[in-house]
């Protein structure tokens, strides 16, 4: 078990880390995610022990990892850049790590033949590091960091130099090499949606703090506060005192709720056209925008009489803009925030 | 893991040590012999200094020629750097490299291969006697300010044409293509566009030129002789012929502050330099017309005369009579001339030379490493450093010979009688080469390279022996050539420091060409020779690895 009691950080002035607490449980993958400059990335450094200069505790399995340097602790990481050394080849680079441990040169052998099979490198191993491409590069990355069987694997934004399309690829099978090795791993993302696909946890982080850890599903359904909620890329984000449909939406699914309380209403509630459940509240809008993404339209809605532009998907072709809708907002879509 | 930093700190403490031995100390001992050399307070040396036409004359003439030398060279560089930055075409980078060679080359070579070229007895005043059959040498340019200035452009045309090519080379030309559109001719893009554009890397270069020949002592001293004393030579003069060591001290002293506004200077303009490059695409372009033929080969042919015709005349001399292979000048390099000022035999020398230069550049490699590594890490310290270890490139040579001299002849550091004096000066010449050739290629590697491999469980010292020194080994071998060769030409402090039987190549050179007698000027080629083979080796080797692009220089 991975234990970071009140780590606190600063660069000079600026700090970097306030009093964190988090917990990373064997065969776990916890996302660290957050936007630049939120702490996560100086929170993985003081676990790979880069960093020195930190209060708090960070402990494994109990034991203090305050006095052991970086390459006595036998954690992988894994860089954006991917760091790999440009002056060995695919199997030297994935060697490296065993030769540290002085494993015996015919165990190095076998164990980098076997690593490059899993990332899908086979026949890779003599290439030089400048004639891969980044996809590639970032496997030997990982299967560097996998080869000497760390106790902790930490990624650190480890898709954020390629392009979209390999990046929902890799993202799986990362997962699914991660699972596979057995490891409890910190990965470090901005990505939300990389986050949902790879975590079993996610840590959502800003100004140096945790804001949220909890499963990927529930942080998708009941983000916490406004900055998680933005952060995760909703909008539809008011409060209830701004007019007459906040108003009403409050009295009938949250009476207790006071003016000034922000709250969320959650695309997944929101439907067009349709009356829907006899719960729901329903008005009339016009389509205001309409952008086509493929499997979904983005449809935002103006509702002139209550001075309201909501905000949702629509999965029936690209809905015509000035069209006049019927939207209705079921009561599970309005989440509180804090 | 504190403990185990502390073990470096102790290495780190060999350049500073170093340095302030071999270094600061022969300075401090030179403001002490000036400003009180009978032991108590005495400006006389100063006033004198300051009072007398003479030396300020000295001082003077040392500002005329190198600002005379500047600007000649910046003239003939500025045409050329624009045809090289504008046209492509066959053998550009190689002769851009080749132009370079007289970085490498010894002031005593060089200023023996003018004198082949176009001195008293050259081939040039040869050619002319035959073919309009003379009985006079029409060309009477030694011993005048006109061959001192033709040697600096020969020496500093490189640098100023690199330093311009680049510069205009990665401004690309879209604001001349803009002033074109909207009609400007040729005449209106150089006085509008061009000039004005390139105005920083001429600055630039003309600092660094000014600075190399404001400190230039070989070349004036052997080509100039006493009419023509720019301050070094005047150092020189004072401190061995006559033997007035506190005049010697206070003329390194204005030296020595000149020489620190000077780098200054060129620091400020350089850093003005690097920020203003913009990333403008290629620019350079095939010839299309006649005229540009016609430039580009004219640019051509300049630089090769320039460059090859002193080369081949000092080698011509030395190995030809009467249009015949003679081998008799390096024969007699073997015999030791009698009535000569020499007490070994020149080819002896070859062999102190090459001792001198192996220990150099051991020195001078281990002191430059761990000064490397000392500026390339982060923090106060580092920026500190860098200034610091870079000061001897910015001291002259002959301030350095005097300063050993007058420091290291008493105890408690008598180093006067022993030749570890020789390579000790060459190494605080040589190792700020070696810094600044291996520095770049330490700078380049990430810092999450370094991370990934401690990460991996390398600790302090497989970082350095599997990544660190492996990424940087083409900068420490083009920093090893560096120092071996400017340890094999090194003149200015070796005059100074160099004994009876430990004379180094060039200080052969120079005691032969004083020598009266045709014999001994004949040995002095043959001498050149060889050491001008060394040289070009050496620069061989440089620009094989400089391919990879490697070093600042």
């Amino acid at each position: 078990m991975l234990q970071l009691k009140d780590l606190s950080h600063a660069y000079d002035e600026a700090i970097s880390l306030r009093k964190v607490n988090l917990t990373v449980a064997k065969d776990e993958i916890l996302c660290l995610l957050g936007p630049s400059g939120c702490g996560k990335t100086t929170l993985l450094r003081i676990v790979a022990g880069l960093i020195s200069d930190y209060a708090g505790d960070v402990l494994l399995d109990g034991r203090d990892l305050r006095r052991l340097a970086a390459h006595e602790r036998g954690f992988g990481l894994m860089f954006q850049d991917f760091a790999l050394f440009p002056h060995m080849s695919v199997s030297d680079n994935i060697a490296y790590g065993l030769r540290r441990q002085r494993m015996a040169p015919t165990d190095i052998g076998a164990r980098v033949e076997l690593m490059l099979d899993q990332v899908g490198l086979r026949g890779y191993g003599e290439r030089d590091i400048g004639t891969l491409s980044g996809g590639e590069q970032q496997r030997v990355a990982l299967a560097r960091s996998l080869a000497p069987e760390p106790s902790l694997l930490m990624l650190d934004e480890p898709l954020g130099s390629l392009d979209a399309l390999l990046r929902d690829k890799l993202a799986l099978e990362l997962r699914e090499i991660i699972n596979r090795a057995g490891l409890r791993a910190l990965y470090v993302t901005h990505d939300h949606r990389e986050a949902y696909a790879i975590a079993d946890r996610i840590a959502v982080m800003d100004k140096g703090t945790i804001r949220q850890l909890d499963r990927p599903i529930n942080l998708y359904r009941h983000p916490i506060d406004e900055n998680v909620a933005r952060f995760l890329g909703f909008s539809n984000i008011f409060q209830f005192g701004d007019n007459r449909f906040t108003r009403e939406l409050r009295q009938k699914f949250l009476p207790d709720a006071a003016d000034s309380d922000a709250f969320l209403i959650h695309p997944d509630g929101i439907a067009l056209d349709d009356e829907g459940e006899p719960t729901a509240i329903a008005r009339r809008g016009r389509i205001a925008s309409s952008v086509f993404r493929g499997e979904y339209s983005e449809v935002s809605i103006r509702m002139p009489q209550e001075g309201l532009t909501l905000r949702c998907k629509s999965r029936e072709g690209l809905p015509t803009v000035g069209r006049s809708v019927t939207v209705s907002v079921k009561g599970e879509a309005i989440r509180r925030l804090h | 893991m504190r403990l185990r930093e502390s073990y470096w700190y102790v290495v780190y403490l060999l350049p500073l040590t170093f340095l302030a031995l071999f270094y600061f100390y022969p300075l401090l001992a030179i403001l002490d012999i000036s400003l009180r050399p009978d032991g108590w307070l005495d400006l006389s040396a100063f006033l004198r200094l300051l009072s007398t036409d003479y030396y300020v004359g000295a001082f003077l003439f040392t500002l005329y020629q190198a600002a005379l030398s500047t600007a000649l060279t910046l003239f003939l560089a500025l045409p050329c750097a624009y045809v090289f930055s504008r046209f492509r075409f066959a053998g550009k980078s190689l002769l851009l490299s080749l132009a370079t060679l007289p970085f490498v080359l010894p002031t005593v070579v060089v200023a023996l291969a003018f004198m082949s070229l176009i001195g008293r007895r050259g081939l040039l005043n040869d050619l002319l006697m035959t073919l309009f059959s003379l009985d006079y040498s029409p060309v009477q340019l030694e011993r005048t300010l006109a061959i001192i200035i033709i040697v600096h452009v020969f020496y500093n045309f490189a640098i100023a044409l690199r330093i311009m090519t680049s510069y205009w080379s990665a401004q690309g030309i879209a604001a001349e293509e803009a002033a074109r559109v909207l009609g400007a001719d040729e005449w209106s893009l150089w006085r509008d566009i061009r000039l004005p554009l390139i105005q920083p890397a001429l600055l630039s270069a003309g600092a660094l030129v000014f600075m190399f020949t404001f400190t230039s002592f070989g070349v004036v001293l052997i080509l100039g002789g006493i009419r023509f004393a720019t301050l070094e030579v005047q150092i020189y003069y004072q401190a061995i012929s006559l033997f007035n060591l506190p005049m010697a001290a206070a003329l390194s002293l204005l030296q020595i502050v000149a020489m620190f506004a000077l780098m200054t200077a060129y620091t400020h303009l350089q850093r003005g330099l690097q920020s203003a490059i913009g990333s403008g695409k290629a620019v350079a372009r095939p010839v299309n017309s006649l005229r540009e033929r016609s430039l580009v080969w004219g640019v051509v042919i300049f630089i090769f005369v320039l460059l090859f015709a002193p080369l081949l005349a000092l080698v011509a001399r030395s190995a030809l009579s009467n249009g015949a292979l003679d081998i008799s000048n390096y024969l007699a390099l073997a015999e030791s001339s009698r009535g000569s000022l020499l007490f070994i035999a020149p080819i002896e020398s070859v062999a102190n030379s090459l001792r001198f230069a192996l220990i150099s550049t051991g020195m001078a490699l281990i002191i430059g490493l761990i000064a490397s590594f000392m500026i390339a890490g982060r923090g106060r310290l580092a920026r500190f450093l860098d200034p610091l270890l870079m000061l001897p490139l910015a001291t002259s040579a002959v301030t350095l010979g005097f300063g050993f001299i007058v420091a290291l002849d008493e105890p408690p550091l008598n180093l006067r009688a022993s030749w570890l004096i020789i390579p000790i000066s060459h190494t605080l010449v040589a190792f700020p080469f070696v810094v600044r050739s291996v520095l770049p290629s330490l700078r380049a590697i990430p810092p999450s390279v370094r991370e990934a491999a401690q990460v991996l469980g390398a600790r302090p010292f497989d970082l350095l022996r599997t990544i660190d020194l492996p990424l940087v080994s083409r900068g420490i071998a083009v920093g090893t050539t560096f120092a071996f060769t400017v340890s094999m030409g090194e003149f200015g402090a070796s005059l100074f420091v160099a004994q009876r039987e430990s004379v180094t190549i060039p200080v052969v050179i120079y005691r032969l060409i004083g020598d009266p007698g045709l014999a001994s000027y004949r040995q002095a080629l043959a001498m050149s020779v060889i050491l001008l083979l060394v040289c070009a080796l050496g620069f061989t080797m440089i620009e094989r690895l400089r391919v990879a692009g490697v070093g600042e220089f």
